[in-house]
């Protein structure tokens, strides 16, 4: 539907005709999007896209946006389906213009960043001052901000450097009704180091554990906080691609892997870590998507994984324990105390510790976190549950994901992965961590998109009630009865969000999408 | 592989945006990390190479019908292969290829700039890409004693190029070329008046019929005179030319090699010596054809399935880094006073000059905004001189210099070779 010629001379004042476009070509580019599974890659067309550079201009199209009822949704690197718009008559805010970093705080330890910085630039930016950021598990390919502001935020390396969600500081929101709203220290000009206060805190209510995934306006600066980093200015990398290493080790660093021969062991060994606080990262890959981490392609993925070496019951379940500190003093202590927790729970630590040519692959990966997105090349990738609990929760997930995946797989729908498939991250050695069961389909066949569907909904809807997890933060929107089934176990959750949504865009606009699908008036569905 | 064979993984870009951006491994800074030049420079998303899938599927799908806008975003391309490189890094498709192939379906269905139209125009009537007189092919070599190879056999036969052939403020490089290989006491000889463009910025706009017609005539011209070594200064001619021509299944006789590489070669064996002083600081642009569209690319072949829904290929995924990287920089590096700075956007990760893929002709202000990109990030390293090896190359970086009012010199890597030679 084509948008009014008014509204649309309107936008083009705002931003330049070059920077505006409602050709159906230009536009259908942003229809696509082919995770997320919907049925088809190919969600609504926007009746335009647009490009602003500043705040000002992100305030006018939302205030045209207003004045003529048009629907819209922000947009940054792209990733998955959250910045697609779903509905007609609405416009897409493409946010690739605005990509600056702003300011590296190094005293007070922040940096404020627009939506168009990656993790990968942010973290170049920071190392040359001795600081690193957290790089979401969906790679260093995607914006920092939105993973603060928008939607979700766990990262490998989260023990240290935690969830996107509380490295949120201070931000600058254009709201769904075209406020311009500056929020926690900035609101009082005492600059971007705190996200909450003066008074009630935004951050919490726009923010939450998901994020509103461009339901509640649009997020345009946001200060994010960095962590020390012990290693290099500049990391020297060797290697062509797709083989790519550190030149060499990082000096005070070791990345190793630790077996148990049950899952009470991994279970225990997981607090015990948290406890001793030796950790930067503890994470673990599901185990047919490490294969696809470690090879060139799918087909060389495939012979590795015929040779049965990595099938879980070859492996055991296997943690990814990161190690560094400030002194080789520092990191030897750590090493001993994984060694005494991994006697203990009857481990076995593997990965070459002391082999040079080994950790510089593997310290690569997980400093540079570039190849997360390597899990899409058998063909999609889909997700599922998404939750954060207790150690103990998370592996009864892992178990029980596999578990519900079989049949599918056995109907030939899914990648046969063996089930479980499921990575996990420990956040701030805090007792608990985020596991997510992953699964791989062919959009090109409609049987495989069809198991993919009935999977992430049946998994989502059945699975986290039925054994008492938390919260499946992946997929509750997607259908309105799985949102309110979790909304009536949980305080009416995504009644109050309505509220939310409501008293801020009392005409729907911000286009919410997978934020409040389906949720059209309290008390329905 | 026509554009409807790839359908499927048209529709299998998982929108992870690696192709707008250097492999995230290499990232060393905010400002150079982006390695598209279209994408960087127009913004749109149709203006990447996933973009450009996506629009491919669904005008294959009759979602979408040619606008000019459509047109535009397909060819406002250097076709430099940047996305190819950092899309394989964590997937399987073949995404310059794909590119290609939309190029042709726009070629076939009449849907080409007229600017780009126009240059095919002049190759068809004159056999270079310049629309110059054939006649004048070879007066680059005018006074030049060097065999002709169509009267006299030489081992090496040296492929000028239609831009080192025609640009008169580039035609002193092949000079300096064949002198230095002469001085080397290599036996090299030209196809003169004869030589014709190799048809790869045909086949790189669209146009792969003109392409066949000038690949299998050079390939049947260099067998005719007997070359043992065929050696040219355009990287264009050499990276597509490695990878391309052997896909037509003709016989050749011959060796392909890029002038660093055989001088490179030469300098080892102890024919040529570097032993002048220049003492100057300098970086290397590697181009695109050269650091990683210069390698053999197999058909990729049908596609098949295992472990119920795990999508493979016979055959061994290119990563399109294997290029020539190494001995331009040896070259460099032997020479005595002169000290390399690598920039942050090099080898199979280079960012591009701009003016391939008929961007230079067809979008010339594109051409010289993103060589002033590369400019620019020539000038961080603090070099007082970029150097190149390739003339299309060495061209547009130029103009955009003198389009700047810039103070960095620009040289081919043979005027600096013939100042140290000794």
């Amino acid at each position: 539907m084509a948008l009014p010629r008014e509204a649309y001379r309107m936008l083009e004042d705002i931003v330049g005709p070059e920077n505006v476009s409602e050709d159906e070509a230009i536009t259908e580019c942003y229809a696509f999007n082919a995770t997320c599974g919907a049925g088809s890659a190919y969600w609504t067309r926007p009746a335009a896209v647009i490009l602003p550079q500043t705040v000002e201009e992100v305030q006018a199209i939302v205030k045209v946006c207003n004045r003529f009822k048009i629907g819209f949704k922000a947009h940054s690197t792209g990733w998955c389906a959250w910045g697609n718009v779903s509905r007609d008559n609405s416009i897409l805010i493409d946010l690739r213009r605005m990509n600056r970093i702003l300011e590296i705080d190094v005293k007070n330890q922040y940096a404020v960043v627009e939506p168009y910085v990656t993790g990968g630039q942010l973290q170049a930016e920071l190392m040359k001052v001795g600081y690193d950021c957290c790089i979401v598990g969906a790679g260093a390919n995607a914006s920092i901000l939105a993973g603060c502001t928008s939607c979700w935020g766990w990262g490998f390396n989260s023990f240290g450097y935690s969830i996107h969600a509380r490295n949120l500081l201070a931000m600058e929101w254009v709201t769904p009704t075209g406020e311009i709203v500056r929020t926690g220290s900035l609101s009082c000009g005492a600059g971007w180091f705190c996200g909450d206060g003066p008074g009630p805190s935004i951050r919490g209510l726009v923010r939450g554990q998901g994020g509103p995934l461009g339901g509640l306006g649009i997020f345009t600066k946001c200060a994010t906080k960095i962590y020390h980093w012990p290693g290099p200015r500049e990391i020297q990398i060797d290697g062509r691609a797709p083989n790519y290493v550190l030149a060499k080790p990082v000096e005070n660093m070791a990345i190793c892997t630790v077996v148990f021969p049950t899952w009470e062991n991994f279970v225990n060994a997981l607090y015990k870590i948290g406890d001793a606080e030796i950790a930067f990262s503890v994470s673990r890959y599901g185990l047919f998507d490490a294969v696809l981490s470690a090879t060139g392609s799918a087909k060389e993925a495939y012979e590795l994984w015929k040779t049965g070496k990595f099938l879980p019951e070859r492996r055991g379940p296997s943690l990814i324990v990161g190690v560094r500190g400030d002194s080789r003093a520092e990191v030897e202590w750590k090493l001993k105390v994984l060694e005494d927790i991994a006697k203990e729970e009857s481990g076995v630590i593997s990965g070459g510790i002391a082999d040079p040519d080994i950790q510089r692959r593997r310290q690569f990966g997980y400093i540079k976190i570039d190849r997360p997105a390597v899990t899409f090349r058998p063909s999609q990738l889909g997700s599922s549950m998404g939750s954060q609990g207790a150690h103990d929760m998370v592996m009864k997930q892992i178990q029980i994901g596999a578990e519900w995946k079989r049949p599918y797989i056995e109907k030939g729908q899914l990648l046969d992965d063996a089930g479980d498939n499921a990575y996990m991250m420990d956040i701030e050695g805090g007792a608990f961590s985020h596991v997510e069961e992953l699964f791989h389909i062919d959009p090109c066949d409609p049987e495989s998109v069809k198991g993919g569907i009935e999977f992430i909904e049946t998994i989502t809807s059945e699975v986290p009630a039925k054994y008492h997890f938390s919260l499946p933060s992946l997929g509750i929107y997607f259908t309105p009865q799985i949102a309110r089934k979790y909304g009536e176990m949980c305080y009416n959750f995504h009644l109050w969000q309505q509220r939310i949504k409501q008293s801020l865009d009392p005409d729907n606009l911000s286009d919410p999408s997978h934020y409040l699908l389906g949720v059209t008036k309290e008390g329905e569905t | 592989m026509a554009l409807e064979d790839y359908k499927n993984d048209l529709f299998r870009c998982a929108r992870c945006s690696h192709c707008k951006f250097i492999p995230f491994a290499q990232v060393k800074s905010w400002r150079f990390a982006y390695g598209c030049p279209s994408i960087a420079r127009y913004n749109f998303h149709i203006y990447s190479a996933g973009g450009r899938h996506v629009a491919a599927h669904a005008l294959l799908e009759g979602r979408i019908n040619y606008t000019e806008k459509l047109i535009d975003a397909v060819f406002a391309c250097q076709m430099g292969g940047l996305c190819d490189v950092s899309c394989k890094i964590v997937n399987d498709r073949e995404t310059l290829e794909m590119l290609r192939e939309i190029r042709a379906k726009f070629v076939k269905d009449g849907q080409v700039p007229l600017t780009i139209s126009a240059v095919i125009e002049g190759l068809r009537r004159e056999d270079n890409m310049l629309g110059q007189p054939r006649a004048d092919r070879a007066k680059w070599a005018e006074g030049l004693d060097v065999k002709d190879v169509t009267v006299e056999k030489a081992e090496v036969v040296y492929h000028a190029g239609c831009l080192y052939s025609y640009d008169p403020e580039l035609q002193h490089v092949p000079r300096i070329t064949v002198s230095i290989l002469k001085r080397a006491g290599v036996d090299v000889g030209i196809l003169g008046k004869r030589e014709m463009c190799c048809g790869v910025k045909a086949y790189d706009m669209g146009f792969q019929g003109e392409f066949l017609k000038y690949a299998e005539s050079n390939i049947d011209a260099w067998n005719n005179v007997g070359a043992q070594k065929v050696v040219l200064s355009c990287a264009d001619g050499y990276g597509l030319i490695k990878e391309l021509y052997p896909r037509l299944g003709k016989t050749m006789r011959f060796e392909v090699l890029h002038i660093s590489e055989f001088l490179d070669q030469l300098v080892q064996e102890g024919k040529l010596k570097l032993g002048r002083e220049l003492p100057i600081q300098v970086t290397y642009h590697d181009p695109c054809h050269l650091a990683r569209i210069a390698e053999w690319l197999p058909n990729p072949g049908k596609e098949h399935k295992v472990l119920n829904q795990l999508v493979i290929r016979e055959w061994d995924k290119v990563h399109r880094s294997q290029g020539v990287h190494e001995a331009p920089r040896n070259l460099l590096r032997r020479i005595p006073g002169l000290s390399l700075i690598e920039m942050e956007r090099i080898k199979e990760y280079t960012w591009c000059c701009g003016a391939g893929g008929g961007v230079k002709e067809a979008y010339p202000d594109f051409a010289l905004w993103t060589a002033s990109e590369r400019i620019n990030e020539a000038k961080a390293t603090g070099a007082s001189a970029l150097v190149t090896a390739c003339g299309w190359c060495r061209r547009n970086l130029k103009d955009a210099v003198s389009n700047n009012g810039g103070k960095l010199e620009v040289y081919d890597l043979v005027e600096l070779l013939e100042q140290a030679i000794v």
